[in-house]
Formats: C-alpha cells, structure tokens, sequence
C-alpha cells in the first residue's frame, strides 16, 4: 500500500458517536414565532421578565441577515423547518440520578461519560444535556457546600434569578450577532455556575451536550460568573447521531471573572462533521466570549475542534479589567468536506492587559480551515501585549489553509506580534518514522500531535488524552 | 449629497470624450454607471474596511483636464536617469519630457496618441489588467479615461542600464480637482529596465493613478516609487502580470499624504516567476497610509517577498492588508511577507491584516506583523553617547526603515529615500519629551 | 573465508537503482555477515547514500534490478517499517526533526512497533526510562536531550549521538551508518565512535559509509569497498582506506582511463 493509500484510509475512519437513543420526546412542531417562544417558556416555567427578554430578542432578530461574511459555503437554513424544542420526557419528576431514565444514562455511558458518581472519577462534576434540556448533574449537593452553584439553566432562572438577570446578556448582547439574538429568543437550557468569592473549585465542572432529535436546533445557553479570587475550570464536550440533515447548533457561553478570578474553559467538540461527501453534519454557530471584569482576572480559552461539518465561532475575551489576561489555544481539524472559519476576538481595553494566541489548523481531504482573530488594543490600554502564533498543517493538495488576522492598534506602548506559518509533513519526516519501525498511519498522527503539542498541553490531562486520540480517529485516511 | 456631485461631475467630463473605437466606447460606459452605482464604498465593504473613502468623497472632484505650462517646482530627484517623463495633472508632457537619450529598444508614447492612432488596440491592452469588477477609482479611470503613459521595451533581451524617471505633477494651484492617470507598461523577452516614479504635488488633488504592468519570460522590471503628495489625496494602483522567469521589483517610499491608497496585485502566470513588494512610509498629521497588496501565486515554484514598514506620528494611521494566494497547482510556492509598525505617539493607529489563503500542500508561507513603540533601550543606548532624544529617535525609525531598501543598488537614491522618510518623522508629533 | 550462503546475513546481486530517472546504483555485489563490519566509502556521487537509503527502503528510490536477501529474506519486498521492525537500522546522514515530540516518546514509539511486530509485549514507561538510561552513557549524552522534540534545534554532535543512541536502544541485526561522521569535530567522533564500537557483536552486522578515513581509525573495518559511480570498484581489507586517505578518489579516474582493470 503506497503512504497517499495509507493516508486517505486513515482519513476515511468512522464518526464513532453516530448512533441513535431510542427515547419519547416531548417536542415542539418545527417553525418560529412568537407563539414558539411563548410555548418555551411556558414549558419552562419561566418569570415574566424572561420571557420579554426572549421576545424582545426575537423581534431584534427580525430585523437582522444571517451574515455571509465567513469563509463558508453551506446551505441555506430554513429557519421555519427547526424543532426549537425538544427533551426527553421524564417518566416522572426527576429526584435523583437514579430516576433517569435508564436509556439516557446508558447514552451518556457509550459516550464514555458515566453520570453514575460512584463509578465517576471524583474529580469531575458533569452536567448532561441532552437534546434542549440538561437531564441529570452531578456532584451538585459537594459543590453546594462550597457554596458552587453548578447545574442547569433553567433550574438556575428559578433558584437564582437575581444572578440570572444581573449577568444574561451582560457580555454577549441579544443584540450581538444574528445567531445570538436567536438563541436568546429560544435557548432551551445549559448550565450555569456561579463560583463565589475567594473560592478555588475543587473539581473540573463538565458539561456534557448531546444532539439526538432529529430537525432539533440545539440552543444552549452557558453563563459562568467567577466571583472575585476565585478559580475554575469548565470543561465542554459534544457529539450527534449521524443524519443526512444539517442540524443548527446556536450556543451562547457568557463568562464573567471578577477582580482576581481565573477561568478556564475547555472545549473538545465532536458534533457529528457529515461524511465523506459532505453530506449532514452540525452546522455549529456558537457564540463565545468572556468578560475579563475585575483587575487580574484571566480568561483562558481552550478549544479542540474536530467535529461538525461547519465550524464557525470566536471565542473571545474582553480585557476590560487592568492587568487582566486572555489566552486563546485552538486546535482546528477539517478533513473530508468540513469547514471551519475559527479564531478569537482579544479587545484590550484596561492597562497593562495582556493576551495570547496560539492556533493550529490542520486540513485534510477537502477541508477548509480559516483562522479568523481580531487583536484589538484601544487608546487607554496602556502597555498592551499580545502575541499571536498561527500555524497551519496541510495533509493533502485538496485541502486549504488560510489565515485572516486583523490587528488594529490605538495605544503607542502597545507590542503587538504575530506570525505565521504554513506546513505540511515531510516525507523526510514518515520516513525516520517507518524506518525506526513507526508506521505512516501512527506517524502522521504523531507529527500531527508534536503540531499541536502547545495547545494539548493547556488541556486538562484527561481531556488532553481524549484529545489526542480524536485527532487520530478524525484524521484517518486523510494523507496524500 | 457629495457623492451625487461626484457623479455627475463625472458623468459630465466622461461626455466630453469622442472616442473612436467602439471597445473603448463601451468601456467608458460601463464605467460610468458601475461608478454611478457604487460609488465609493463604505466601511462594511471589507476591501474598504479601513480606507476613510468618505474623506474623498466630500473633497474636490471636477477632474482637471488641463495643466498649467509651468510646473511648480524642479523635481530633484538625484542619481542619472536615461529619460524623464513628466505628466502634470494626467497629461503627458511632451515638452516638459526628455526623451532624447532613448534608445531603440524601447518605445514610449502618450497614451492620449495611442486612443486616437489605435483605440483597439488599447482596449484590449485594458482588457488584460482591468476586469469589469467593480472599483471605485479602476472605474473613474475608465469613465474618464484620457493620458498617460504607453511604455514599451520591444526587443528582446534589451537591458535599459539607466532608469527612466516619471515625474507626476498634481497641480491644484489654480483649482482643486481630480486628475486620473493610465500607465501601461510591456517588457518583451529578456528585458530588463528601471522606472523611478516620483508624485510631486501643490494645492488641493486628488491622483488617481493605475498602472497596468505585463512582463514576458525572463524580463524584469524594478521600480521605485517616491511619493511627496504634500496636501494630496492619492490612489495608485499597480496590476502585474507575470510570465515564466520574469521577476518584478518594486519599492514603495512615501513621506506623507492626506490619504494615499497604494494598490498592488501581483499574479504569477508562468513558473519560475519572482517578486519583491517592499515599502516604507512616514504618516504624521493626520496622514491616512494604506496598502493592499495581493499576490496571486497561479502556478508551481514561484517566490515572493513582501516587507512592509511604517513610522507613524501625530494621529497618523497605517493601514497594511497583504494578501498571498496560493492556487491549487502552485506547488513549491515560497511566500514570505512581513508587516511592521512603530508608533511614535498617544493619536496613532495602526491596522494590519496579513492574510494567508493557501490551496496547495508543498509550500513555505510565513507572514509575521508587529505594532510597537520604538526600543526605550536603544533610545537610552544612542543618548548616554551624546545624541539628543529627537536625534536618536530619528536615527532608529532610520535604522528600522532602511531594511526596506538597502538592497537597492542605487546608493544616492536609497539614502535620498532614507532621508525623505526621516525627515517626515515629527519631533512635536511624538509623545516624548 | 567460507562464502556459505547459511552464513551470510546480506547478500546484495546485481542491484541496479536510480532517483527521478537518474540511474545511480550500477550493479552492486557485496555480502556481509553477522559479526562483521564493512565500511563503504567513494567520492561524492558514487551512490553511497543511495545503497544506505535502498537497504532501508526508501520509496524514492527506485530499484531497476538485482536482489537483494537479508537472514533469507527478499528485503525488496518489505516497506521501510517492515524492514525496521525486520532489525535493520539506518543512521541517518541528516536525521530529521519532529517539533513537538519528545525523543523519549518517540523512541519508546519505535520500540514498541518493533516489539508488536515480533510479538513481544510492550514496554512500559518505568522499564523505558530505564533501558535508555543504560544506554545514553554509551554515547554520553545528557539526559535532557531526551525531553527535548526529536532532533529540533539538536546540534549536529547531538543529532548525531541521539542516532547512535537509537541504535543503542533499537538493538539492530544490521546497522547502516550514513556519514555519520559529517559534520562533527574530532571530539563529538571519538565519542560516536566509541558508541558504535561498544555495540559491536557476534550478531551484528555494521556498514558503515564515509567520504573519509578519519572514521575509520576508530572504527576499524574488517572490509573496505569503494564505490565509484554506482559500482564498488575495489575491496579490501582496512588498509585500502588508508591507501585511499594517502591518495584521495583521484585514482578511481586513472583507473578508469586504464580501461577499468580494476573494475
């Protein structure tokens, strides 16, 4: 078999989550109107403000284009067609883990994400959404003594409606984006948490999404506050059945860390990324951005993309506090037909703030892989600092790398790098590898690895591994 | 409202033309009502994002048809040029011109001769460089298409030692206007020659300028672009295209300007093929600099190298969006292309955007940017040895430019150049003491 | 003496090989047994590397006839990892540099293929550790290096001690060192060198290729051939190479101008 047979085999693997969980949903009829967004948060049962919220949102929303500008080539959404609801519906009011219905926990567990804490390393906290609504938390009551609020969403609009309506919209306005404005108008659930002052979280919080409906949206909605001197890592994974439909997801993730306080959010997302022709797949239009309030605070971004078969998101932090630091580390991977147009936004505004963004983009087969980031440094952000490193991998000469960075600066005392670069793997390289006895498939995995090893290493150690090996599954078959 | 007397200003000179050939009939009406239709586009255009086109639009547009006799100044650019090819306010002067020395080889006429003598044959001469899309300065050259320059090295191999030196004159003096420039250049086989191209200007202008350059196997061309348009607005926009071998150098220097568009597209039509995109600016005031390059990498093993840097004081702002674009088949292509930015005070922006779009896997890209202050150490370093802080300064942003041209051969002309960009740096429009 | 076939771990028949069209290995014939070393030398563009690169399979290298048999074997039928995994080692002239990975990583990576291939179980990280802590004193290098990517921003000593190293680990049946000695000082080759003949056994078998004989006066061969335009033109034993060293490749002209006596 020739290294380009070798390759392409190794790109052609299988999406591994693609299977289908048998469950009754209760769901509503596809289309969006007012009515929807009544219907919503009725099922909800939500407070009036909220419901005006959403509202107002969605008449915001009417008036705005699905922007074109991303360096995508999709088809069009018929907005009229989604499911905007969907969950599984409970045999009865859900007390404890134990009443799940046995179907989702045994989803969750294929998905190697066990919702049993006993058989959980302790070191994790999850919350499982599935479809619009998040079924089960764990760990919550240990959280809780801490004073942690972890969990979903909606349960949070009911317990803690202040902080919900202090900080909804705060960092990521209705009026943000055209995708934003939809998820505001009819975001189903996520997770919320809410670290208070002076306290390090003992365990990586996880919150775990799972597109199964078919013609559902999937809107969530993740607000995370870190409270002054606190500390917190998030961690987020995904995947979805296989279908020959694309399926929207519209997330919202809104951060905000107070003076002193640290977050980190991780991300590994495996949305199912259509197959080899480009049919199906997540189209995954997420808003992302963190608010760097407080002086001293740190957002850190950290993200692995190898699924859906449209990747269009930045996430990004707003350095508002003096002294305050964002970090940006991406993994990107398109193969087949996938598309990504990824990257982040770092808008220096307080003294002395720095920032960092290191971004790997690997293509193969026929993907497309756009780095995309914004370095903003305004008037009064004295003594800015960035450094941004963009590398791009090509596995193949079907594939595109491209690389879009926009730096505008304001401030003299400003330093601002950037650099680039655009490879591929040498034959030089696979050769070393086979004659020491590696194999070309485990050999481009590896140099693949070695590519992405600075961002890898931001990861927390169990993500990291998990990380790794889906870059070698999403790779496969994929060189030429 | 500005822009509707543009239109019409416009509209009105274009009739004024009595064409011959019918290409070049359509031409001008095709432009005339892109332009009517589009205008000059806003900051949502992402193309135009950072080019404040509104400046213009609210400036002086009544094209001026006519140049004064005399030219306001002497130009004094040093070193020994073959020929000077002076245009004032878009209209060849052949009595300002010395073309005496030329030899056979190489050819150049006003472009005003070549649309009445042969209007065709200057239609498909556009046809190569200008494509119908829309552009707002592309199209009012072509509804108001007149002069300019045809310059044409027609033997092979013929290597023009000396360069030629082109003198635009943009003379506002006696009213404020517009004035719209056609070059177009051809280098047969082989050849080699050198343009200096010097902007001079006085009173209220707006320059528009393109350049249409077509470069055969093996040929090469090296220009220098000197630019002091003073008070001037100025777009000036170079389309080159590259044939197998052919190498194209060019330096762009400018002390200043109200707000200067610098366009360069570069494609790459043969293998083998080389260019070197270098530039040095000075803002100060409130200059606008902005440069879009593009390179077009068409085909296997061709190079590239693109070095742009800028000095900017006051609330000057320096814009640099760099395009390299590898095609599917240009395997082994090498792009290298830098941006770099020092700003001297508090009002001072700098945009960039390099951009890298790669279709092929065997190739070398790297592009890398900065945007700082000049080194507090090296300032520190020069004053402990007696230089004063203003001094010092000017000898870094010096220092710091003077990459862009030391590989000019021209000695004279690049310490010319040194001096221009240094003394435009303004000692009262930087932050320091 | 004996030329037993039972005996003979690689007998190399008439193997003509050519790169992108350019023939360059011209027929070649040599047999090497376990136990012994043979050094290759030849001025540049003889095919040395060539015949040091075929034997490890590289792809581009196209071969146009001959055989060649490794323990028995048909080597031309196996890829380069096979190959590998089979014992044969090659030292690379210019080894090559994997950002991001460790040395440590990879070796283990390398020693465990060869360990699937041959059915042994895989070696776990504390074994490793300590397997290649045996083996770096060999070569006296710094236990650092072993945390650092494979062969990125290596000094050429370093690069060169880390093959040996590799070697050292990797335990070959039969090792190829490609001008193992370009680019070192007199210092860094004493201590390749003694590496190299600290791994010298019964059961193996070394080719060494060189453009000089500097290598030589340290690891000292029990035959020498001379390759001159994709043909070993001479054998002998190690004072050929002194010869060769008192009169340089210049010879190999002369001879051919003597209508090839010696070929």
């Amino acid at each position: 078999m020739t290294e380009a047979d070798e390759l392409r085999e190794f790109a052609d693997r299988e999406y591994e989550f693609g299977f289908v969980t048998d469950v009754e949903s209760d769901s509503l009829p596809p289309g969006l109107d007012e009515s929807t967004i009544h219907q919503i948060s009725k099922r909800k049962g939500e407070p009036d403000w909220l419901l005006e919220y959403r509202l107002k949102a969605f008449r915001h929303w009417l008036t705005m284009e699905e922007p074109s500008w991303p360096k995508v080539e999709r088809n069009t959404i018929d907005y009229q067609k989604i499911i905007y609801y969907s969950a599984p519906k409970p045999k009865k009011t859900l007390d404890s883990l134990d009443e799940v219905d046995p179907e989702l926990l045994e989803t969750f567990e294929k998905l190697g994400i066990s919702l049993d804490e006993q058989k959980r390393l302790s070191g994790v906290a999850v919350d499982a959404v599935f479809d619009s609504v998040s079924v089960a938390t764990t760990f919550s009551d240990k959280l809780a003594e801490l004073g942690i609020i972890f969990g979903s969403f909606s349960e949070a609009v009911k317990e803690h409606p202040d902080l919900i309506r202090q900080y909804l919209g705060s960092v990521v306005p209705y009026t943000d984006n055209f995708f934003a404005a939809l998820n505001a108008a009819v975001f189903s659930d996520g997770s919320f948490c809410y670290i208070p002052a002076g306290v390090r979280c003992p365990m990586e919080l996880s919150t775990y999404f799972r597109i199964n409906a078919a013609g559902t949206g999937q809107f969530e909605r993740t607000l995370i506050i870190a409270d002054d001197q606190s500390t917190v890592s998030y961690l987020e994974g995904c995947t979805a059945p296989m279908r020959d439909e694309n399926q929207l997801h519209a997330a919202v993730v809104e951060l905000v860390a107070l003076e002193g306080a640290t977050i980190k959010y991780s991300t590994v997302q495996n949305w199912y990324p259509g197959d080899a022709d480009g049919v199906g797949g997540i189209y995954n239009f997420v808003t992302k951005r963190g608010l760097c309030k407080g002086k001293r605070s740190k957002i850190s971004w950290t993200q692995v993309e190898t699924g859906s078969a449209v990747t269009w998101k930045y996430p990004s932090c707003v350095l508002l506090g003096d002294e305050s630091v964002g970090e940006f580390y991406s993994v990107a991977l398109t193969n087949n037909m996938q598309q990504a147009d990824t990257g982040t936004k770092m808008i220096h505004i307080g003294k002395s703030t720095s920032s960092t963004i290191i971004s790997k983009g690997i293509s193969a087969g026929r993907g497309q892989n756009t780095y995309r980031g914004l370095v903003d440094v305004k008037k009064g952000a004295t003594d800015a600092r960035n450094f941004s490193q963009c590398d791009s991998m090509l596995l193949g000469d079907r594939c595109g790398a491209h690389t879009f960075p926009y730096i505008e600066v304001r401030n003299p005392t400003a330093k601002v790098e950037h650099e680039a670069t655009t490879s591929k793997i040498g034959e030089d390289q696979i050769f070393y590898c086979n004659q020491r006895g590696i194999s070309t498939e485990d050999a481009v995995s590896m140099i693949v690895n070695g590519f992405c090893k600075e961002v890898f290493s931001e990861l927390p150690m169990e993500f990291a591994v998990e990380a790794q090996k889906l870059l070698a599954v999403s790779l496969e078959g994929s060189v030429g | 409202m500005v822009a509707e007397t543009w239109s019409k200003q416009v509209q009105t000179s274009s009739l004024t033309f009595d064409d011959q050939g019918t290409e070049l009939k359509r031409r001008r009406q095709r432009a005339l009502e892109q332009f009517e239709q589009h205008r000059f586009p806003g900051r949502k255009h992402e193309e135009w994002r950072y080019t404040p086109l509104s400046r213009l639009a609210a400036g002086p547009c009544a094209p001026l048809l006519e140049s004064s006799q005399e030219i306001p100044f002497c130009p004094d650019l040093p070193g020994d040029m073959l020929a000077k090819v002076v245009i004032v306010n878009g209209e060849f002067r052949a009595d300002l011109s010395d073309l005496s020395r030329l030899p056979s080889a190489i050819r150049v006429q006003s472009l005003a001769q070549l649309r009445h003598s042969d209007p065709d044959q200057l239609a498909s001469l556009l046809d190569l460089y200008w494509t119908q899309d829309s552009h707002p300065f592309h199209d009012l050259s072509d509804a108001l298409l007149d002069d300019g320059v045809h310059i044409e090295v027609v033997e092979e191999g013929a290597k023009i030692d000396a360069p030629i030196h082109i003198l635009h004159v943009l003379d506002g003096q006696a009213r404020a206007g517009s004035a719209h420039v056609t070059g177009l250049i051809q280098l047969a086989a082989g050849a080699q020659l050198q343009l200096v191209e010097e902007i001079r200007s006085v009173g209220e202008v707006l320059g528009n300028l393109r350049w249409g350059v077509g470069l055969d196997p093996r040929s090469i061309l090296k220009r220098v672009r000197a630019f002091r348009p003073e008070c001037a607005s100025i777009y000036h926009g170079t389309r080159v295209v590259q044939q197998q071998d052919s190498r194209f150098e060019d330096l762009f220097c400018s002390s200043g300007g109200e707000l200067i568009r610098n366009e360069l597209h570069v494609s790459h039509e043969g293998t083998g093929c080389h260019c070197d995109l270098l530039g040095a600016y000075a803002g100060r005031g409130k200059n606008h600099l902005d440069h879009h390059t593009t390179i077009d990498h068409k085909v296997e093993d061709c190079t590239s190298k693109e070095i742009y840097r800028g000095v900017l004081s006051d609330q000057a702002r320096g814009v640099f969006s760099g395009m390299i674009h590898v095609h599917p088949d240009a395997q082994r292509t090498d792009a290298k292309q830098s941006n770099d930015t020092i700003l001297l005070s508090e009002g001072a922006e700098a945009d960039t955007r390099p951009r890298l779009e790669i279709y092929a896997d065997d190739v070398k890209c790297t592009h890398g940017a900065t945007i700082g202050a000049l080194d507090e150490d090296a300032i520190f370093y020069l004053r402990s040895r007696g230089v004063s802080p203003d001094e010092a300064r000017k000898i870094l942003v010096r220092a710091f430019t003077s990459v862009v041209f030391h590989g000019l051969e021209d000695r004279q002309l690049s310490d010319f150049i040194a001096d221009e960009i240094q003394q435009s740096i303004d000692p009262q429009g930087t932050d320091h003491e | 003496m004996s030329g037993k076939k039972e005996n003979s771990m690689l007998e190399i028949h008439g193997l003509c090989a050519s790169v992108e069209g350019t023939e360059i290995l011209r027929g070649i014939d040599l047999e090497v047994k376990a136990g012994e070393v043979h050094a290759i030398m030849g001025p540049n563009g003889s095919g040395k590397s060539t015949l040091a690169n075929v034997l490890a399979g590289r792809e581009e290298y196209l071969v146009d006839a001959g055989t060649v048999q490794y323990n028995g074997i048909d080597l031309l039928e196996l890829s380069a990892e096979e190959r590998a995994c089979e014992g044969i080692f090659l030292a690379f002239q210019y080894p090559v540099s994997i950002p991001g990975i460790s040395n440590a990583y990879f070796l283990r990576s390398a020693l465990n293929a060869i360990r699937r291939y041959r059915e042994e179980s895989e070696i776990d990280a504390v074994d490793f550790l300590e397997l290649v802590r045996s083996r770096m004193d060999l070569v006296g290098m710094d236990e650092k290096l072993l945390h650092r990517s494979v062969n990125d921003g290596f000094s050429g000593g370093e690069k060169k001690r880390n093959e040996i190293l590799q070697m050292a680990v990797l335990d070959p049946t039969l090792a190829i060192l490609d001008e193992t000695d370009s680019g070192l000082d007199i210092d860094a080759l004493r201590i390749v060198a003694e590496g190299v003949n600290k791994l010298r056994k019964q059961e193996r078998a070394i080719i060494v290729v060189t453009h000089y004989q500097r290598l030589l006066d340290y690891i000292v061969p029990d035959q020498v051939h001379v390759l001159s335009e994709g043909k070993i033109v001479r054998s002998g034993d190690k004072s050929l190479a002194l010869e060769l060293e008192k009169e340089g490749y210049s010879w190999l002209q002369a001879d051919d101008a003597r209508a090839g006596n010696n070929a």
